[in-house]
């Protein structure tokens, strides 16, 4: 270890040594006041807001599984079945012959 | 044990990682808070909001000493009040996964980064060293015995030159190098605190160390 390296280290420790031997302040009981007057003044807001975000998520996914069911039945029921599908098709390639003359 | 051995025990442990930590309240017992603690955060939750009243005076100087420790004297107050606030906003967040003043904690460390991120760097003061704190630094650096040492740690002088120190460094690296290199934490513990990766703290907290000891060559 150079002296460079220990000077490095004993300023640090004196600095580590400061900064834990601060003494801590205490706050008076006004101060607890101030914190809970701010409460409550937060409170209403924040539990409205909480009401509205539940409500507003639990609409929004109800919404999307009522639009997801909804558009699944509408392309289920107004789809043409298999057989009708080849049926037309069918139709379709018996009448060509007939245009093409 | 001599004087000598004790100041060299004292250097090499630095930094410090098996030092009573912050994170938790030393002054009170876990086992028996625990459940106290589970109940008054379930009935402040349940709509007692005045319960929280107790919660300030269990964890207030708990708080206290994580902000005193990070900000300027004249914003301790007002800090460790943001911490309360934002405890209170973040109550129905809590999972109870840590202890309460894990939790709290980990507000604390956060909010006076946060008040170190949203000054400029040209708003800090920065006051200038004066050749009081050199001539500290030759004592420190002179000191024989652990006594000597510790009388020239607890000067006034040391703090000033500290804060002058930290005041030269990113809120990123200042908010780090404070967790593991002054406080002790380990690198998981700064970054759980934090609420950054591991690797990032890793990396922050060798660059801030590196750069404090740049700063602490230059002065001397």
């Amino acid at each position: 270890m150079t002296p460079e390296d220990n000077d490095l280290r004993k300023l640090e420790g004196a600095l580590i040594e400061a900064y834990r031997s601060r003494p801590t302040p205490m706050l008076g009981p006004s101060w607890a006041h101030g914190v809970m007057r701010d409460i409550h003044q937060l409170a209403p807001q924040s539990a409205q807001w909480s009401y509205l975000d539940h409500l507003v998520w639990r609409t929004a996914a109800i919404a999307v599984a009522f639009a997801i069911v909804l558009t699944v039945s509408v392309i289920v029921l107004s789809s043409p079945t298999g057989t009708q599908g080849t049926g037309l098709i069918a139709e379709e390639l018996e009448l060509t012959p007939l245009f093409m003359d | 044990m001599s004087d000598r051995s004790v100041l060299t025990k004292t250097l090499n442990a630095v930094p410090v990682l098996e030092i009573p930590l912050p994170m938790r309240d030393a002054s009170r017992p876990v086992s028996s808070s625990a459940l106290d603690d589970g109940e008054m955060l379930r009935r402040i939750r349940g709509g007692e909001r005045d319960r929280f009243a107790e919660l300030i005076d269990r964890y207030q100087s708990h708080v206290v000493r994580i902000v005193n420790r990070r900000v300027p004297a004249d914003r301790v107050e007002e800090i460790a009040h943001d911490v309360f606030v934002r405890a209170y906003v973040g109550l129905e967040h809590f999972s109870g996964s840590v202890s309460v003043d894990h939790w709290l904690a980990g507000i604390a460390v956060r909010t006076c980064y946060d008040y170190w991120r949203t000054r400029k760097r040209e708003d800090l003061p920065m006051s200038a060293l004066t050749s009081e704190h050199q001539q500290w630094m030759d004592q420190v650096l002179a000191a024989q015995s652990e006594t000597q040492f510790v009388v020239q740690a607890r000067r006034r002088d040391a703090v000033e030159v500290l804060e002058w120190a930290l005041a030269q460094l990113s809120p990123e690296n200042r908010a780090v190098l404070t967790l593991v290199h002054l406080d002790g934490y380990s690198v998981r513990e700064a970054a759980q605190l934090l609420g950054w990766s591991a690797i990032n703290v890793k990396v922050r907290a060798h660059r801030a160390r590196h750069a404090l000891r740049k700063i602490l060559m230059n002065m001397h």
